[in-house]
């Protein structure tokens, strides 16, 4: 994300103020077509099939699913395609959307509002007020190999499981070859050939740089592929490894300055929501679909959960590396779904018997495909960008350039 | 022997015996009464034939003739040279006119024989596709074989040598020949007199002695017959047949044996004598009515039974038809078509034919063709092969094999979709099994086939039938029927099919069953009912986390639920088999609860082998080796 403008928190006169004035210690602002990296920016990283593809084209669904007062937009030609393709492959085609072959530069516009506090006398009561808010959200999705340890040492050619031609739906053991079309056959290995002789090289390079200066992270953790693929700790490893290398010192503290946001998906996958509901970290949501949800309060205990139960996996590593990179006051936990539950359009209900929204095809020539089954309705994708908006609008204007006013509400 | 050589001029009597010097044409020596000219060739010797011309001519001439009434394989020998096209023609044509002539004053002079042909209306009738004027032979070997003869006798003098057979005319409706036969060849009854080629052999025998001391060649022969004709019975009917009209050295053997046994009747014929006999017996009357053996359930197991096939007096050329069906065992085994005569009173069954053959599925009928006493043949099926075991084994097999159940419910639920090689095998499998169904319990038998496909996903689309099939047919119906489910490949869920779906169904089908045939009746008569399930991957779901170990399988969509179904089926006493793909963990709950009696694997799996799974086919492999009969056995005899 660069450059949340919103207004001033009490000069602005009016919606068009943010827009028209940038913040005083925020740079001119640049054309809008460039990715233009730095405080405000919003970074998302995560393992090879984690979903990041399918976690960009879910946001779209679920800002039109959600709080009509915000609206996404592509603010160049690349975002503005990917926007429409990947919704459309996701809500009308039902499959996932093709993964990101290169550092797709995506910069999309968020529009809203938001409500904030006004400073009145102490005996007067708090009085809230709606400012739009014009956000820009210059978004790197990388294809996940990028983030991969193994690509510098191993010169790229290694590994099946970690092809850049994946994308974000589940995995299986089963290795049949990827399908070029209509959606993912999974189990695609071939590392992408433009990169098999540079070992992540440059595009990598340009991405751990674009990280670091970000002052929003998100990163997806797929505990599924943990189960079975056990990579996860080591493409994170690497990565933060070297974010560290580059990202400026934090003011007040040893951490590293970024807001991160964990997105724990595959909720509706059935381990996963075992898991939450056993321990009793679900509750409902949606009042009239009945969805259960695990609120952003008790994620972080979920995901402590989550480690416990993966007895065999190596996510518990990946959590001691966020609690002893980045500060806990910059760190949240969001349990997240991009295609959400399948609801009967007969019931229109829940159903805690038949909610998979996935189904995976087997062809007759023995290839395998996922589709969705239902309409897609992203469960907790458009909270973390809320969260991060919110948080870095809110920072000290040292560390994000940002915004004064305090937000009281927000879509996260 | 060079037939060039010259004739030796030296004998081994003694310079003061004056021996007749042999015929230098045919060797024949001449007696002391003999005339100028030979007896046998007609030479005369001449004073003008200084360069020996017409002794040549004559040689040839003579040797030309006995060659030509063996063939080609003689015609080297002749003296003089190989015959040319033309003379050989010519001699072959005189040879065969000779021949026939022959034939014609035997037949002749057994017209003229008082009493012969008396016999006919009474034993038989001549082969009227025949020409008339072998009738009377016909006669001749009919005396042969009939009923009340005692060991008749027919010696048959022939190009290969003398056979003898001793005629049991007891034994025509068997499936033997009815007579004794001893072959004694010219090798053997001549052999320091006849060349060791067979060429030149049957040269020698035809005429061609010139080289041939007729007097030890005769002399050897009487030894020889003496031996044979002491052997026969004595007083029985005797008939000489010469088989090789107008060949010497057999013409010799045929007077000699006329004096051994002054009763003979001599016929001469243009065929083996044995086809002859062979003709004579299937040219007489069925003297006991014929049976086939066929197999009824009568009891607790089956049992052999006779079926009319051909009364008694039936002739050569009658069809009878029967409809039978082939029994349990009778997909994969052979059926034994086992004709017996005997009397309505005196039952004595002696095997008359016995043959093994297969049988198509469903009821038959089949065509027997009468061709003589011991002769049925079945034109109708294109394999039949000779039955060596004895019908008394084959009666005991019969009467081991257990009488099927009453009435089978028999429930298939088949995986139509899936990989499509074990698909195709499962399909191949249940036709199998349900063709031996068929043929094992036929219309006992009531089948339901219930065939699954794939639950579709699609929005709007997750209700619909996944199910097609037929319910309680005969086999015969549900076998096609099945046949008839469309062969399709789509794209399915590798960890689930809709078998929840086809059990349901049929849990329902048999609560409409038991409500139809009463709760009472069927506490009092358990139907026997099985189950087979051919699958390779398990049921849906009932719901999301019912089997953590399918994380991804989607639950059945309509919320059926296979472990509810499978108690139902449990408390029905439904018997519960499964057939499996190699690939399939046979030890997940869902099998072992729908293989509660039996799991088996798909790959070598055979139809009769799941059939013995189920109970629908005797254990131990026992089948009914005769066929079962069916309600009309006999339709009547278009003859």
């Amino acid at each position: 994300m660069t450059e949340p403008t919103a207004p001033p928190p009490e000069t602005a006169p009016g919606p068009e103020a943010g827009d028209a004035t940038p913040p005083q210690d925020v740079p001119p602002a640049p054309p809008m077509e460039e990715v233009r990296p730095g405080k405000t920016s919003i970074g998302i990283w995560g393992a090879p099939q984690s979903g990041k593809t399918t976690f960009l084209a879910a946001l779209r669904i679920a800002m039109s699913l959600g709080d009509p007062g915000w609206r996404l937009d592509g603010a160049n030609d690349g975002s503005t395609a990917f926007l429409a393709s990947s919704t459309d492959q996701l809500s009308e085609q039902r499959v996932f959307p093709h993964a990101t072959n290169s550092s797709e530069k995506l910069s999309w516009r968020l529009h809203g509002t938001r409500q904030v506090r006004e400073r009145t006398k102490w005996y007067r009561p708090t009085a809230k007020r709606d400012v739009p808010v014009r956000v820009h959200l210059d978004f790197v999705d990388p294809p996940g190999r990028l983030f991969d340890s193994r690509a510098g040492a191993e010169g790229g050619a290694s590994s099946g499981g970690s092809g850049s031609g994946s994308s974000g739906g589940p995995r299986f053991a089963s290795s049949a070859s990827g399908g070029s079309s209509g959606g993912p056959r999974f189990a695609t290995s071939a590392p992408e050939p433009s990169r098999r002789g540079e070992g992540g090289g440059r595009d990598r390079r340009e991405l751990v740089e674009h990280l670091a200066a970000c002052g929003g992270l998100i990163l997806l953790l797929d505990p599924t592929r943990e189960r079975e693929a056990r990579d996860s700790y080591q493409f994170f490893n690497r990565t933060i490894l070297e974010i560290s290398q580059r990202a400026p010192e934090s003011r007040g503290d040893h951490y590293l300055p970024h807001h991160l946001a964990v997105c724990i998906t595959k909720y509706d996958h059935l381990w996963v929501r075992d898991i939450a509901r056993r321990g009793g970290y679900e509750s409902v949501t949606d009042p009239d679909l009945l969805f259960p949800a695990v609120h952003d309060e008790v994620a972080e205990r979920f995901f402590e959960e989550l480690c416990r139960e993966d007895g065999i996996g190596n996510i518990d590593a990946i959590r001691r590396e966020i609690r002893q990179h980045f500060s806990p006051d910059r760190t949240r936990y969001f349990v997240t779904s991009a295609v959400g539950f399948y609801i009967d359009p007969r019931t229109g209900k829940f159903d805690d018997e038949n909610y998979s929204n996935l189904v995976r095809r087997t062809h007759t020539d023995g290839s395998t495909s996922m589709h969705l089954r239902g309409k897609v309705r992203p469960i907790n994708v458009m909270e973390p960008i809320m969260w991060l908006v919110d948080r870095l609008s809110q920072a000290p204007s040292g560390d994000t350039g940002g915004l004064r006013s305090r937000p009281v509400g927000s879509a996260g | 022997m060079d037939p060039d050589a010259p004739l030796p001029l030296e004998t081994e009597f003694p310079p003061e015996f004056e021996a007749p010097l042999p015929c230098p044409v045919c060797g024949l020596v001449p007696d002391e009464f003999a005339r100028f000219a030979c007896a046998e060739c007609a030479w005369t010797p001449s004073d003008d034939d200084v360069h020996g011309t017409k002794l040549s001519e004559a040689r040839f001439r003579y040797d030309l003739r006995a060659a030509a009434r063996v063939g080609d394989k003689a015609r080297p020998f002749v003296r003089g040279g190989v015959p040319d096209g033309d003379q050989w023609t010519s001699a072959c044509e005189e040879a065969e006119r000779e021949r026939t002539r022959l034939l014609e004053e035997s037949r002749t002079a057994a017209t003229a024989t008082p009493g012969v042909g008396g016999w006919t209306l009474q034993f038989g009738r001549p082969d009227l596709g025949r020409d008339p004027s072998t009738w009377t032979t016909q006669w001749a070997f009919d005396e042969l074989v009939r009923y009340d003869a005692r060991s008749p006798v027919l010696i048959d003098v022939g190009a290969d040598g003398v056979s003898v057979m001793v005629v049991r005319p007891d034994a025509v409706d068997g499936p033997g020949d009815p007579w004794s036969r001893e072959d004694h060849s010219w090798e053997r009854l001549a052999a320091s007199h006849l060349a060791s080629g067979a060429g030149e052999r049957a040269f020698q025998l035809a005429g061609g002695l010139h080289d041939i001391d007729r007097a030890r060649l005769t002399e050897a022969l009487d030894s020889e017959l003496a031996r044979i004709v002491e052997r026969l019975p004595i007083g029985v009917t005797t008939l000489l047949a010469d088989s090789a009209p107008g060949w010497t050295v057999p013409g010799l053997t045929i007077a000699r044996l006329e004096l051994l046994r002054p009763d003979v009747r001599v016929v001469r014929i243009g065929r083996p004598a044995v086809e002859e006999l062979a003709d004579a017996v299937a040219r007489l009357p069925l003297q006991a009515p014929y049976w086939l053996v066929g197999a009824q359930f009568d009891g607790p197991t089956a049992q052999p039974v006779l079926v009319p096939l051909f009364p008694a007096g039936s002739m050569t050329g009658q069809e009878a038809v029967v409809r039978v069906a082939r029994g349990p065992g009778g997909a994969d085994n052979d059926v034994v078509l086992a004709v017996v005569a005997t009397s309505e009173v005196l039952y004595d069954p002696r095997p008359v034919s016995v043959l093994a053959t297969r049988l198509p599925r469903g009821v038959l009928s089949l065509r027997a063709a009468l061709e003589g006493p011991g002769r049925v043949r079945w034109p109708d099926l294109p394999d039949v092969r000779p039955e060596s075991r004895p019908l008394d084994q084959l009666y005991a097999h019969t009467r081991a094999c257990p009488a099927p159940a009453a009435t089978v419910d028999v429930m298939c639920a088949i995986e139509l979709g899936g990989p499509p090689t074990p698909a195709a095998a499962r399909r191949d499998l249940l036709a199998g099994t349900l063709e031996l169904v068929s043929a094992d319990l036929g219309e006992r038998a009531g089948v339901s086939v219930r065939g699954y496909r794939e639950h579709s996903f699609e929005l709007g689309e997750e209700r619909d039938a996944v199910v097609e099939g037929v319910w309680d047919a005969d086999p015969d119906r549900a076998l096609d029927a099945f046949a008839a489910l469309e062969r399709r490949a789509q794209p399915y869920q590798s960890d689930a099919a809709p078998l929840e779906d086809a059990l349901v169904e049929i849990v329902g089908f048999l609560e409409r069953q038991r409500d139809a045939r009463g709760w009472l009746n069927e506490v009092h008569h358990p139907p026997y009912r099985v189950l087979v399930v051919l699958a390779g991957r398990p049921p849906h779901p009932r719901g999301q986390g019912q089997d953590p170990l399918r994380e991804l399988a989607q639950p059945c969509p309509r919320k059926d639920d296979w472990r509810a179904a499978v108690d139902a089926l449990r408390r029905f006493g439904v018997r519960l088999v499964a057939v499996l793909d190699g690939a399939t963990d046979a030890d997940r709950d869902y099998w072992t609860a729908l293989g509660a009696h039996r799991r088996l694997t798909l790959e070598g799996l055979t139809p009769r082998a799941l059939a013995d799974a189920m109970g629908l086919v005797p254990p131990g492999g026992a089948s009914v080796p005769f066929p079962l009969m069916a309600p009309v056995p006999v339709e009547g005899d278009p003859a």
